[in-house]
């Protein structure tokens, strides 16, 4: 079984007038990354945050079913909270909270119930997986906004860690950086894969090559293909997948 | 050639008015400061009022704060509720708009009529009488529209992203708001709160028609006894006054006030400055 | 506007390169088995000269595809082309290296009338550039079924080969004066035989490109 399955997936927002996400049928594997490539507005950050039932927050309406572990998310009687911790995100820009990098990380757990006494280590854990301790162990209690923005996405990853997901959703995590950063984030995640599922949306087509172990091509609101990276940037089956990955688009 | 002139001349231009402005405080300061010094003493200032014209102003003092707990009692929590929801549970539609709008215009709604709705409906209607808790209810009315629209302004500023990102750690809505949303808007309701707390110690009309006439020589006991307070004080004085030193009591009292002002708004500056640096610091 | 303009007008000088240096190994092919034919000893050191500008053509050729790789991250279908192109160009020059070789052996006997009349030679000849034109058209096509047979092709030449090795054998064992003539002869049906191994090769890798599967033909 699929850690992810899509199945008949389709978003609207703006009451209905658009159409963002038509029919999806997409299965995710766990413990590998999953690229999603595709022009702008093709939805395929419209999909992520399906995943997480982010889409609510801009007022979208979502039919079909998506399955995580074989449950669907969107049923009614499913809790979104819960859902929402077993489903991390990093966003676009890195969007640490005005505070100690201590309570960054430890807003979520604290938030769940987690005691304090334990929190020192969930912190230190936290920031050790995302490759970051090394560089704050010492200044935990400065503000995460006077940081770099490599640093301060790498704390991101760790605040999303923190609440133990299992799966892990990234959209474009690298766009604001400079490219040693974003090498760092790469080799980051291809740690991270053998313990989470990876999900991520990128720009960057060299970075989806260099990153992902499955790539999946977005165009129009539809899912064009999908595949093995290697496969998809060999020989892709598709035409428009062909134009796209070659830079022909446009 | 011309350009460089041109920069000159507005550089100097605005500079020149700002400094305008700067002067003309610094000038309505001295001469208060300069007219009331004289007035202050210990017995001025801790001693009740003798037939109004002796004595001191400490039941004026008192009052004045005694009014302005009230006021902020009332109009901190309901400004603040009312922001909440405005920018964070409101739909974006007419009705709302209309909302925001009529908060607005309470805002251009003259003092004194505040003071006679006061009047008529707080002392009389709901039989409250002349009391304190009139006067802190109707000045708390009328600084209503700046601790809603100041608060709102400061949590429309917090960045979206802080928002999503609470959301995506599973975190439900109001925890969002109140450990992120507004823990970051603080500084900014603090400053609203600040500007109506300006407005209304100095407030006269309303607190003339439903505090009390100004001149009580008694503290009060209670929420429903009328309370004396400063700017009526000075009203009083400023028009009725015989004796030779009237005016300088009156200016005394205007001293007294605009360092209780000063004071409060000091204290609430630094309070937030520690605030925003301690963001940054502490397990 | 065209998007990557520079890319791809970079791409299209690569295949029009390519294609060149195919066809000038091909006409080279053509041009030692005529000189043999012909007795031409004029042709020969003509075509040993051009291939020095082959050689320099692969070189550049091998510079362009670097840079591609390097400055523009191809993917899919043009990074195919850039690796075929890089292969098949060892092929073209392998080919004009052997028909150097033929032009060599033909300045030598050239003089003298031949160990045995030409027949099976200008076969393979034929064999050979046709498998060498189709490959060549495949390549500026993108169609690959002319190469379908290719395997068939290339074991006629062997086949062919095979017959003229037997048959001079049996000359110079009857007639052991003619050792060293025939033994060239013997030599330059050798170099065609590798020169439609390489014609075999180039179609494998053109098959890849259009396809994208490695099929081995010969």
């Amino acid at each position: 079984m699929s850690k992810i399955e899509t199945v008949d997936l389709n978003v609207y927002y703006r009451n209905g007038s658009v159409h963002g996400l038509k029919n999806v049928h997409m299965k995710i594997d766990a413990n590998k990354i999953t690229a999603l490539i595709g022009p702008s507005g093709c939805g395929k950050t419209t999909f992520l945050r399906a995943l997480n039932r982010m889409n609510e927050l801009k007022g979208a309406r979502t039919t079909g079913k998506v399955l995580i572990d074989g449950r669907n998310i969107y049923d009614p009687k499913e809790d979104v909270i819960q859902l929402r911790k077993k489903v991390g995100m990093v966003f676009q820009q890195p969007n640490p909270f005005p505070m100690s990098i201590y309570d960054n990380i430890a807003y979520g757990p604290r938030i769940h119930g987690q005691k304090n006494r334990h929190m020192d280590s969930v912190v230190e854990e936290s920031l050790k997986k995302a490759a970051l301790w090394d560089e704050v162990a010492d200044r935990l209690d400065e503000n995460a906004l006077g940081f770099s923005g490599g640093q301060q996405q790498r704390l991101c990853i760790a605040r999303a860690l923190a609440v133990n997901p299992e799966i892990i959703l990234l959209d474009e995590p690298c766009s604001a950086l400079d490219p040693i950063s974003t090498a760092r984030i790469e080799e980051l995640l291809q740690e991270l894969k053998r313990e989470y599922t990876i999900v991520i949306v990128t720009h960057n087509m060299q970075q989806a090559a260099r990153v992902s172990d499955y790539t999946a091509f977005f165009y129009m609101g539809e899912l064009l293909e999908c595949g093995k990276t290697s496969r998809i940037f060999e020989r892709p089956d598709d035409k428009r997948t062909e134009d796209y990955i070659t830079g022909r688009y446009g | 050639m011309r350009i460089e002139t041109e920069e000159k001349l507005v550089t100097a231009g605005l500079s020149a008015t700002a400094l305008i402005s700067v002067i003309v405080l610094f000038i309505v300061v001295l001469y208060i400061l300069l007219n009331g010094i004289g007035a202050i003493n210990p017995e001025f200032l801790l001693e009740a009022p003798y037939r109004f014209e002796y004595g001191g102003i400490f039941p004026q003092i008192i009052g004045s704060l005694c009014l302005i707990g009230v006021c902020m009692l009332f109009a901190i929590p309901l400004g603040l509720a009312s922001a909440i929801y405005l920018a964070e549970y409101a739909p974006d539609n007419r009705i709302t708009s209309s909302v925001r709008f009529f908060v607005e215009c309470l805002a251009g709604v003259p003092s004194i009529v505040i003071g006679l709705f006061g009047l008529a409906f707080l002392v009389y209607y709901l039989g409250i009488g002349v009391s304190m808790l009139s006067g802190g209810l109707a000045l708390g009315f009328m600084i209503l529209p700046w601790t809603v629209r100041a608060s709102e302004e400061a949590i429309k500023t917090v960045p979206q992203a802080y928002r999503e990102a609470s959301l995506a750690l599973g975190v439900t809505k109001w925890k969002t708001i109140r450990h992120v949303v507004l823990k970051s808007a603080y500084p900014g309701i603090i400053t609203g709160v600040l500007l109506g707390m300006g407005k209304a110690i100095g407030e006269t009309a309303v607190v003339l028609l439903t505090a009390g006439s100004g001149l009580e020589s008694f503290l009060p006991r209670s929420l429903r006894d009328p309370v004396a307070s400063l700017p009526v004080y000075v009203y009083m004085l400023a028009t009725q006054g015989h004796t030779p030193d009237a005016l300088s009591r009156a200016f005394g009292a205007s001293l007294v006030l605009i360092a209780i002002f000063l004071a409060i708004s000091v204290v609430a500056l630094l309070l937030r400055n520690r605030y925003v640096k301690k963001m940054g610091r502490g397990r | 506007m065209k998007v990557r303009k520079e890319y791809l007008d970079a791409l299209e000088k690569l295949k029009k390169d390519t294609l060149k240096m195919g066809e000038l190994s091909q006409i080279a092919a053509k041009n030692a088995i005529d000189a043999l034919f012909n007795h031409d000893k004029a042709l020969a050191s003509k075509l040993i000269e051009e291939n020095s500008v082959i050689d320099r053509i692969e070189f550049d050729i091998e510079n362009q595809c670097m840079r591609l790789l390097a400055l523009q991250q191809p993917m899919a279908g043009d990074l195919r082309l850039i690796g075929t192109c890089l292969k098949i160009i060892t092929d073209f020059d392998r080919i004009s290296d052997l028909a150097g070789d033929i032009a060599e052996i033909v300045l030598q006997i050239a003089d003298e009338p031949y160990a045995k009349p030409l027949i099976d030679v200008p076969r393979i000849s034929e064999i050979t550039q046709g498998m060498l034109t189709d490959c060549l058209e495949a390549f500026a096509t993108q169609k690959i079924e002319k190469l379908q047979d290719f395997s068939e092709r290339d074991d006629m030449v062997d086949g062919l080969f095979g017959q003229i090795r037997r048959e001079l054998v049996a000359i110079m064992i009857e007639n052991p004066r003619t050792i060293t003539s025939a033994s060239h002869l013997i030599f330059i049906a050798l170099h065609q035989e590798r020169t439609a191994d390489h014609a075999c090769n180039v179609a494998s890798r053109i098959v890849y490109m259009v396809t994208g599967k490695r099929k081995k033909l010969g």
